[in-house]
């Protein structure tokens, strides 16, 4: 039965893949929008009925209806985009909301909890399902964004960020974010779980429009083919030192984020490689990324046991600890791994091992966060990670569009793809070994209330750029 | 590019993802991994197709009997025993070699046949009457049908708390000491000596026996003054220890010793033997060290014609080389067989009035204790519903007893022995 449903789950989410990438799917073609929904959520609803039944035995009725609400409150979201008349591409909110809907399932369905800042201030101390907190803040954030959409809030920002704001402001913006919470002795605010986390929007949205505003500044030269090597050099060597002023010295030296340091640097190389059009860069930066990850393991104990101990020896070290520390840091890879070798076409959803037996807690550590990946693959196969691959492919095939000019918006659209899928693929790359595992989620699937808000930010602002239909400035 | 760049990353993902799943690692299959212990796990089966292990929780339905050479699985503890932590792999429902996943529809685990025997296991279980010890019963071809070692535990009891209790208790109950224990296997290795001087196409000269020898600075006694012992034959069937300790110092050096045990025991023997060393491994004692696995399989190498099976408890393609050529086997089976007939192992003489085959040799090692001398009690042996034909080989350790292998292991034995050809007789 479980496997069955499992199936249907996956046809539903290849199928509304399909029809995402197919057509264009907006406000005006009401039965399009009407199919994709449906096929999108009768498997979401399906899933969700059988985890109440099966797995959870018909406990919570109250978290089984919130589920269900996530259906006609995407409802609600395209009432309310039809009535302000809103007439862009939907294809790119309705991918993200899919994506987010597996999270929702995986999350409903580990039936994990925890404490909550905002149920604590009106007196509830108990745990709350972190199913219902993600369900709460993809909510939120859904809601914020199609309002946005639908009264042009990105598009008007957009073009105020274009004309009217400067490099630098940006840059001492990020620094700021980054750097005062250190300055001011609010370290706690990043350490703890339900915290608010400015490195997410620091790389996502900062970062992007202050590389964006300044290749766009230099466009006429990269455009030339025969720019000189030497002054392309030139001018990517300034931009750098300015990420590394802004971006890296901040997160790396105050925060200690090396992760999204990390991201942000794969993210530049790429972005770097697509602007001036050469493949040597993105290989000239890959080699200095892995230089530094290499000095980094020779200066940083922290990068030492990440990189030796947890991905490069994790059998070593999967029972017993690096170092002085007391925690193995092979485990969780370790605990990951044989999750997913149970089965290549995952065990059907409710049939994995992925928690102690009476016990709030996962068999893989941070399987809800940053190792959301290995309870999907786990249940679903690794057919769910091809689907979760190619909605991410598809949002950059949708960002990149055909032409290759190099306006802010351009650049903005592509940076903000790239910078979504390296992520996301280097979460994937770190659950199963393949790079070394930094504590970054996936986006949209892993639990996370400051990544959903700032993932779907972006998906608000990759929809307005996108959108040029009655965009009164549009170049010809 | 950049749908390229990403594209290739996409595919080493999947790539990574269908290694791990596909690929057998057998690191993944140790007791700490807390995936398979939540793992269902398949029935355990006889070779009669009866059930030894089901369900989940898990079941055992001979008890204690079983718990050393089947093993327990449990949530709290992982897995515990030979075939639960040896074949967990198999076990457990992988689906590895399944291309399409909806064939499985349960997940109950893939039911392992073993070659035990049930019935033999519990009845060997009851004859060692909760004596301290270890016994193996193979077929000539590595088949065990029956691995006890006592004192054992209840796997259906296994919880964090019993589990604890049993790690700390004295009498080490999880140590399997069938497949685990090392013995010294004493006057059972003369056997291996007799193959030896057989190989070197020396019968050994005669010995007068006086009850001890001197080699170097040690005095080494046998059981009793045996007088003039004429041949191999009558000095195995005495267990004569002076005729083997006198014979392997004249004919035989440290090498070809070496060489010689290395076919039988896993564990390595010194390279410089003194004579007292040499004397000393003549009659199974000092270097030699052996588990009942391995004793069994000595005798199972004689009573094969010198083939050397691999013991095991799932059938399988495995190496029979050959160790010794067919004649010395025949010859050491012939002396075997009088061990019974007039020697040490006189207790199972009727057998042999009844019609079937039975051959043996006992042992009785000496251990140096803080409360004095004490002994282990050795038996190895073939035996055979047909008169001229052995079709099992076994080996008995009873250990800390103050008797011999003649007397103590060869009622234990008996039982089974009783119980082995009773069978025979109704099929």
């Amino acid at each position: 039965m479980s496997k069955v449903l499992t199936i249907f789950y996956l046809i539903s989410l290849m199928t509304s893949l399909w029809m995402v990438h197919r057509h264009s799917i907006s406000v005006a073609n009401v039965p399009m929008l009407r199919k994709a929904l449906v096929v999108m959520f009768s498997g979401y609803v399906l899933v969700v009925t059988f985890i109440y039944v099966n797995t959870l035995q018909w406990e919570k009725p109250h978290l089984f209806f919130s589920m269900l609400s996530f259906c006609p409150f995407v409802w609600l979201l395209i009432s309310i985009l039809r009535r302000y008349e809103y007439k862009g591409d939907l294809s790119i909110l309705l991918l993200t909301i899919m994506l987010n809907s597996i999270g929702l399932i995986i999350l409903y369905r580990l039936d994990v909890s925890s404490g909550w800042f905002l149920t604590r201030a009106v007196g509830y101390q108990e745990n709350v399902p972190m199913a219902l907190k993600q369900l709460v803040y993809s909510m939120l954030a859904l809601l914020g964004v199609t309002a946005g959409i639908s009264k042009g809030v990105f598009k008007s920002a957009i073009e105020k960020i274009e004309k009217r704001t400067d490099i630098l402001a940006w840059g001492v913006i990020a620094f700021a974010l980054l750097a005062l919470p250190k300055l001011l002795g609010l370290s706690s605010l990043q350490a703890q779980e339900t915290s608010f986390q400015p490195s997410e929007f620091a790389f996502k949205i900062i970062f992007l429009i202050f590389i964006a505003k300044y290749y766009e500044s230099k466009s006429s030269e990269l455009i030339m083919r025969k720019y000189p090597l030497k002054e392309v050099l030139k001018l990517v060597i300034f931009v750098f030192t300015g990420v590394v002023i802004f971006f890296f010295f901040p997160l790396v030296v105050l925060q200690k984020e090396l992760g999204t340091a990390l991201l942000i640097g794969l993210s530049f190389i790429i972005l770097t490689a697509y602007v001036t059009n050469r493949f040597s860069f993105f290989l000239v930066g890959l080699a200095l990324i892995a230089l530094a990850i290499y000095g980094g393991t020779h200066l940083s104990g922290h990068v030492e046991k990440r990189v030796i101990a947890a991905w490069l020896n994790w059998k070593e070290y999967a029972f017993k600890p690096y170092g002085e520390g007391k925690l193995y840091p092979g485990y969780q890879i370790f605990t990951a791994l044989a999750a997913i070798r149970m089965s290549p076409w995952g065990v059907g959803i409710g049939n994995g091992i992925l928690k102690h037996a009476n016990m709030d807690r996962t068999i893989v550590p941070m399987a809800v966060n940053d190792f959301v990946a290995i309870p999907v693959a786990s249940e679903m196969g690794i057919l769910a990670i091809f689907i979760v691959v190619m909605g991410y492919i598809i949002l950059l095939d949708k960002a990149i569009q055909n032409n290759r000019s190099l306006h802010f918006r351009n650049i903005l659209a592509v940076g903000i793809a790239v910078a979504l899928l390296t992520q996301g693929l280097y979460n994937l790359s770190g659950v199963i070994a393949l790079l070394p595992e930094t504590g970054i989620p996936l986006p949209w699937i892993s639990y996370g209330g400051s990544a959903a808000f700032a993932n779907f930010i972006l998906v608000g602002l990759l929809t307005a750029v996108l959108d040029r239909k009655g965009d009164s400035n549009v170049e010809k | 590019m950049i749908l390229g760049i990403f594209g290739v990353w996409s595919a080493l993902i999947l790539a990574a993802f269908f290694r791990y799943a596909l690929t057998y690692d057998p690191f993944f299959g140790t007791a700490k991994n807390v995936v398979y212990r939540y793992q269902v796990r398949g029935e355990i089966r006889d070779r009669n197709g009866e059930i030894l292990a089901y369900g989940s929780p898990r079941q055992y339905p001979i008890g204690p009997a079983g718990s050393p050479i089947i093993g327990a699985a449990n949530p709290e503890i992982g897995s515990e025993g030979y075939i639960e932590q040896k074949y967990a792999e198999q076990l457990i429902a992988s689906k590895k070699s399944k291309w399409w996943y909806l064939l499985n529809q349960s997940n109950d685990g893939y039911p392992l046949k073993t070659t035990l025997d049930k019935n033999l296991l519990l009845t060997a279980y009851n004859a060692m009457n909760g004596s301290k010890g270890s016994l193996v019963i193979m077929k000539l071809d590595g088949e065990i049908l029956a691995s006890v070692s006592t004192p054992t535990y209840d796997p259906n009891k296994m919880t964090k708390k019993y589990y604890a209790e049993l790690s700390k208790s004295p009498d080490r109950p999880l140590f399997n000491r069938a497949f685990d224990g090392k013995y010294a296997p004493g006057s059972v290795w003369k056997t291996v000596i007799a193959i030896t001087l057989l190989e070197k196409n020396s019968q050994g000269r005669p010995v007068v026996c006086n009850g001890s020898l001197r080699v170097g600075n040690k005095v080494i006694r046998c059981m009793k003054p045996h007088g003039l012992v004429r041949n191999m034959t009558e000095a195995y069937a005495k267990s004569c220890n002076v005729w083997f300790m006198q014979n392997a110092l004249w004919e035989l050096d440290a090498n070809t010793l070496r060489k010689s045990f290395s076919r039988f025991m896993s564990r390595e023997i010194k390279k410089d033997m003194s004579r007292e060393d040499i004397a000393l491994a003549a009659i199974g004692q000092g270097e030699v060290l052996v588990t009942a696995v391995d004793m069994a399989r000595l005798a199972a190498t004689i009573g094969n014609k010198g083939m050397q099976p691999t013991p095991h408890v799932v059938r399988a393609n495995t190496e029979t080389p050959k160790v010794t050529d067919e004649k010395t086997a025949k010859k050491l089976t012939y002396m075997m067989t009088m061990v019974v007939k007039t020697g040490t192992a006189q207790g199972l003489a009727d057998y042999l009035k009844r019609g079937y085959f039975i051959a043996a040799k006992t042992g009785t090692p000496e251990k140096d204790t803080p409360k004095g001398k004490i002994n282990n009690a050795v038996l190895i042996g073939l035996a055979g519903r047909t008169k001229n034909k052995p079709d099992i080989a076994f080996s008995v350790v009873i250990e800390d007893t103050q008797g011999h292998g003649g007397t103590v292991c060869v009622p234990v034995m008996k039982k089974i022995l009783d119980y082995y050809f009773s069978k025979g007789n109704k099929q």
